[in-house]
């Protein structure tokens, strides 16, 4: 070998080196051939089924990593898991009536204020015993603790006394009649009295669900296998579900474009109408959010109502259902949904795309030119939407300045009523009902809220609603759609729900009216 | 060498001490706190002030810090204020996925490295040369961030050989782990390569200008062993301090892949610790990598004093 | 004796062979002008893009469009120019490693020098840059942007943190370095006075290093900034960054391919002009 590393001249071409590079070739070759492909694996196969097979894993992916502790709130972190583990003892059906699922029956007595329920018998817990009346008392307590986070805690509030006169049979006694009492029956999971101390920190997380909580790393992974005793014979079909976290909005949907996973819960509307058009998917709706825009009603110029009104009118919402939603929400002046029986099309539509007339109330009221600052809750939706509304806000008038707040920091300020002249968040609970919404909202509190809305009046019509009996419950939430449209601290852009894309190799997967996902009957072919 | 070892060690203990501190005041500086975190969207003050309370949150601070030094002292990180887990646990959990990577990373990083340096230096001259310059150079230029989209563009979209996201353990199954391994590793490893085929690039320049080399060519040595035993052996010191830092910035920039690849380890662990103000975590994964970055330059120190002797006799910077 | 030119050429900056040509020489290597052109034109192009677009939020309905005569990269999410965006986005990074390379600088000459005049400040200052090198950037990061708001302010200061400790490393051993040099040891014997050669030929000599080191400095910071967009605690919308851009590009490559071209060619760009930079300067004014 000369200097340079080629052969000497008239020797052939023929070198060391090139031997060993075609060696490494040819084993190379060998490898890749026989060895799996993990993207090959990840496919399985497609098999038209004829009917429900029993067996398989289901693979979630899921963009909030669970929370035990969540098990009674509607939340992310508990949506994936909630209605697999647990149930409750009544659930609503399309229509909004509560049907009856651990519990057999009920009867309110003495003008509503106590409710007897029975239960069934047949139900075992995750640990073998029996489910009798402790634990249902138990969990219909729980809602009303700090660490429960969940939004049916004022209703669960409302209970002064339980007794159970055999173990299948409970009887609550309220403060006062309650028009909600069955948003507490949806979300109060019922849980295992025995361990419910495990829920913390996940060491213990046991109800009467076709699955069984088996093993969780937290921000990681969450494993549950097939309850053989559950309720109903025969089900549920599937043997296992695996769940992942994965928190990066790109990443989920890859991997459910990759097959690592037959379910994605939580994409972002861009994303899911990206993979609508994918014949492999299809696109569930799950739980409706309201995303809205939140007024500092003592920070000037929202110190005046015209200022108020005016941002309403200045949102383009249509142009933020398509861009940011995908067309997938619906623009509406209501945070909450048809649903509830004290919805009203002309309400959702209370306020119009009217930039002229927003401009207008603000030239009125003076405030053309001033400076306010936009606190703005670090998820991608509300981003985007805050985006549009900046622009359209400064498109009649006002200086607008984002401040994107994370999760934490907005939550504190939220709490302590201590955020800008104008906020950007979206609400979870637009499906449970107008009541509850303006009960457990700290944005809606009429004792105390973000927006330091204080008004007798907004607390009396709240109040009338929780306490209204059947007749009288439309109508009482309408009064409070327009008193809040009329004061305007807050307004609600689009109502959209978050997007579950599922593989079409799963069928009869479903979900609960709060939009928890339900696997009763779901399976794998 | 072990009178040197011991001279460095109280200094280290103090990095350490002093980190744990800034580790422990600094994350509370921020706004909100665990208790903020766990009590959700809908929580008024009152059930955070509850929770809080019950996390043991309203100490007064030297107290918390007191008695988390002694969790530290003994070895396990106290517990995780979020999850309720021992912070070790957390920990163990996701350190094989982010080490799986490292490694991987850190391997891929001295082959190829040191493959380019030596294509180049044994070159000298000509396109070859310039043209692995002119990728090595671009692929400095890149973040690893960047590097991992391209990658993904590739080898996973356009040709979809490897997997683009998500993980599988070696341990569990070595032949589909690693394949999920690849891209992310090789993600990581590609701009650090590059800084070191470029070091030892010029260290070789610089070693085959020295007077022994060409003493060694003008006594006919073959050329091949003048590059190995003298002027490799020569540059590769300089080259092992840049190793020590290298592995250094993959773990930093491990997180980023991290999440580009939706993988589970360490680095995501941080980010969500951060944005839950999950104080405990971050103070345990802070000390780590501080820890790992003083044991890191102490490694480097020895392979250098084993290298050079003026280094173990004498001066000190 | 020595004049300014002399002592970079002549007794130049350590263990170099006196082979470079200083600046200038940087700059009439392929590498140097290459280099310095690119970052030329990347700030020619931020500077003036204000006056020929109307803003980098000009929002409309035309969302995600295809690469074209208008829209050279297409549009984003929200309608506006992906072009004009990263544009803007390329003036905001320049301001920010300007800003912050330049106070790490700044700052880190001060300490380093301030380590190498006094024994135990040099080893405390030392450890103390132990820690912040090994404290992991991003969680800095993190907590700063949490401690001050996300945002431009926030960005500048993790820059200068993380950008601090090369710097201040550089300073403390190029003084140490000069120090037992002999010129220096022979000026002594002369009696000049240690002010005067301070000013007239250790100063210079260290700086040197110190300049050449920016280039790479920049880089870094670079990486650092695209890392917390990638986390979110980056710049604010509606204002763009090239790594916010690059992150949102990715998020949205399967809805436009383009999108993603844009910021990451830009960011390309900019790298790899500091990198050459780097280069030259280390070949010709370092002469190694």
């Amino acid at each position: 070998m000369n200097e340079r590393g080629n052969p000497p001249p008239g020797r052939s071409a023929v070198t060391r080196r090139t031997i060993l590079l075609g060696m490494a070739g040819l084993g190379a070759g060998t490898l890749l051939s026989g060895c799996r492909l993990a993207v090959a694996e990840a496919r399985g196969d497609t098999g038209a089924g004829d009917g429900p097979r029993a067996g398989g894993t289901l693979m979630v992916a899921v963009n909030s990593d669970p929370a035990p502790a969540a098990a009674q709130s509607q939340l992310t972190t508990s949506m994936t898991w909630r209605r697999l583990v647990f149930e409750t003892l009544s659930s609503y059906d399309d229509n909004g009536v509560p049907q009856p699922a651990l519990a057999t029956g009920w009867e309110l007595g003495e003008g509503g204020r106590v409710v007897t329920i029975d239960l069934r018998r047949d139900v075992l817990l995750h640990s073998g015993r029996p489910m009798d009346a402790r634990d249902v008392m138990y969990s219909l307590k729980r809602p009303a603790e700090p660490a429960s986070g969940s939004q049916v805690r004022s209703i669960a509030a409302l209970i002064t006394d339980m007794t159970a006169d055999d173990p299948w049979t409970v009887r609550v006694r309220l403060s006062r009649p309650a028009a909600n009492l069955f948003d507490l029956f949806e979300l109060a999971s019922i849980i295992d009295h025995e361990s419910g101390a495990g829920l913390a920190d996940g060491s213990a997380v046991i109800g009467t669900g076709p699955f069984r909580w088996e093993s969780w790393v937290p921000g990681s992974s969450l494993s549950m296998v097939r309850n053989p005793h559950y309720r109903v014979q025969g089900r549920p079909y599937l043997d296992r579900i695996q769940q992942t976290t994965i928190g990066d909005a790109t990443a989920l949907v890859t991997a459910v474009r990759g097959s690592r996973a037959q379910v994605a819960y939580g994409t972002a509307p861009l994303d899911a109408k990206g993979l609508s058009a994918d014949g492999r998917f299809t696109v569930v709706p799950s739980a409706a959010a309201a995303y809205s825009v939140g007024i500092t009603v003592t920070e000037a110029p929202f110190t005046d109502v015209r200022v108020r009104q005016a941002i309403g009118y200045a949102i383009d919402r249509e142009r933020i259902n398509s861009s940011v939603f995908a067309g997938y929400g619906e623009a509406s002046s209501l945070w909450w949904t048809r649903r509830d029986p004290g919805w009203s099309e002309a309400q959702s539509r209370a306020y119009t795309f009217d930039p002229d007339r927003a401009r207008a109330l603000i030239e009125q009221a003076g405030a053309v030119g001033s400076e306010v600052v936009f606190d703005v809750r670090s998820i991608l939706a509300v981003r985007s939407m805050a985006e549009i509304v900046r622009y359209d806000l400064e498109n009649v008038g006002l200086r607008v300045r984002i401040q994107a707040l994370d999760d934490v920091t907005f939550n504190q300020r939220l709490a302590a009523g201590k955020l800008s002249a104008l906020w950007a968040s979206a609400f979870g609970l637009a499906d449970i009902g107008a009541v509850t919404f303006a009960s457990s909202v700290p944005a809606f509190l009429p004792s105390r809220n973000a927006s330091r809305f204080d008004s007798a009046e907004y607390r009396r019509l709240v109040d009338a609603a929780l306490t209204a009996d059947e007749p009288n419950r439309a109508s009482s939430v309408r009064a409070i759609g327009s008193f809040i449209h009329e004061q305007a601290f807050d307004h609600c852009v689009v109502v959209a729900p978050l997007m579950t894309v599922q593989s079409r190799r799963l069928r009869d997967a479903g979900k609960t009216a709060l939009g928890a996902l339900r696997l009763d009957d779901a399976y794998l072919v | 060498m072990i009178g040197y070892l011991i001279r460095r060690i109280p200094s280290a203990v103090l990095v350490l001490f002093a980190t744990s501190v800034l580790a422990f005041v600094l994350p509370r500086l921020a706004p909100g706190d665990p208790a903020t975190a766990l009590a959700g969207p809908e929580a008024t003050t009152v059930e955070i002030d509850a929770i809080r309370a019950d996390l043991g949150l309203d100490r007064p601070l030297l107290t918390q810090y007191l008695d988390w030094l002694g969790h530290a002292l003994r070895g396990d990180f106290a517990t995780s204020y979020v999850t309720g887990r021992p912070v070790v646990d957390l920990i163990a959990d996701r350190a094989g996925s982010t080490v799986q990577l490292a490694v991987l990373a850190g391997a891929l990083m001295v082959v190829l490295g040191l493959g380019l340096g030596l294509a180049a230096g044994a070159v000298g001259r000509g396109r070859v040369r310039t043209g692995i310059d002119v990728l090595c150079t671009v692929l400095l230029a890149m973040p690893a961030f960047l590097s991992g989209l391209l990658l993904v563009l590739l080898l996973g979209i356009a040709v979809p050989i490897l997997p683009v996201s998500g993980e599988v353990s070696l341990l569990d199954d070595p032949e589909i782990g690693i394949q999920y391994l690849i891209l992310p590793a090789l993600a990581l490893a590609l701009p650090q390569a590059a800084a070191v085929g470029r070091l030892l690039r010029s260290a070789m320049d610089q070693a085959r200008r020295e007077e022994y080399v060409r003493t060694a060519v003008a006594k006919g040595v073959p050329a091949r062993q003048i590059v190995v035993r003298h002027v490799l052996r020569n540059s590769l010191s300089s080259s092992l301090v840049t190793l020590g830092i290298r592995f250094g910035e993959i773990l930093g920039g491990a997180i980023v892949v991290e999440a580009v690849f939706a993988r589970s380890g360490l680095g995501e662990l941080a980010v969500t610790s951060v944005y839950q103000r999950d104080y405990v975590v971050l103070q345990a994964l802070t000390l780590i990598a501080v820890g790992i970055a003083v044991l890191t330059q102490l490694l480097t120190e020895i392979g250098l004093a084993a290298l050079d002797p003026r280094i173990r006799l004498g001066a000190t910077t | 004796m020595s004049t300014g030119s002399t002592a970079r050429t002549g007794s130049t900056a350590q263990g170099s062979t006196p082979n470079g040509r200083g600046y200038r020489g940087a700059l009439r290597r392929p590498r140097g002008i290459v280099g310095a052109a690119v970052l030329v034109v990347l700030v020619a192009a931020a500077l003036l893009v204000p006056l020929f677009t109307a803003g980098y939020d000009a929002q409309s309905t035309d969302t995600f469009a295809a690469p074209g005569w208008e829209h050279p990269f297409g549009t984003d999410e929200l309608g506006r120019d992906i072009a004009v965006r990263t544009l803007y986005g390329l003036r905001v990074d320049l301001v920010l490693l300007s800003a912050g390379v330049l106070a790490a600088m700044v700052v880190g000459t001060l300490l380093g020098a301030a380590g190498a005049l006094s024994r135990t400040a040099g080893l405390a200052l030392q450890r103390v840059l132990d820690i912040v090198q090994g404290f992991p950037s991003l969680i800095l990061g993190m907590v700063i942007a949490l401690l001050l708001g996300p945002g431009i302010g926030a960005l500048t200061v993790s820059i200068a943190i993380f950008s601090l400790p090369g710097f201040a490393r550089l300073a403390r051993a190029g003084l140490l370095a000069q120090e037992r040099r002999d010129y220096v040891l022979a000026a002594q014997t002369l009696g000049i006075s240690r002010w005067r050669v301070l000013v007239r030929h250790i100063i210079p000599n260290t700086i040197d290093p110190i300049i050449v080191h920016t280039a790479i400095a920049m880089v870094v910071a670079i990486f650092l900034e695209t890392g917390l967009s990638v986390v979110g605690l980056g710049i604010q919308p509606p204002e763009p960054s090239l790594g916010s851009l690059l992150n949102s590009g990715v998020r949205f490559l399967s809805l436009s391919p383009a999108y993603v071209l844009g910021p990451a060619l830009a960011l390309l760009l900019l790298a790899l002009s500091f990198t050459l930079l780097s280069d030259a300067l280390n070949e010709e004014v370092l002469a190694k």
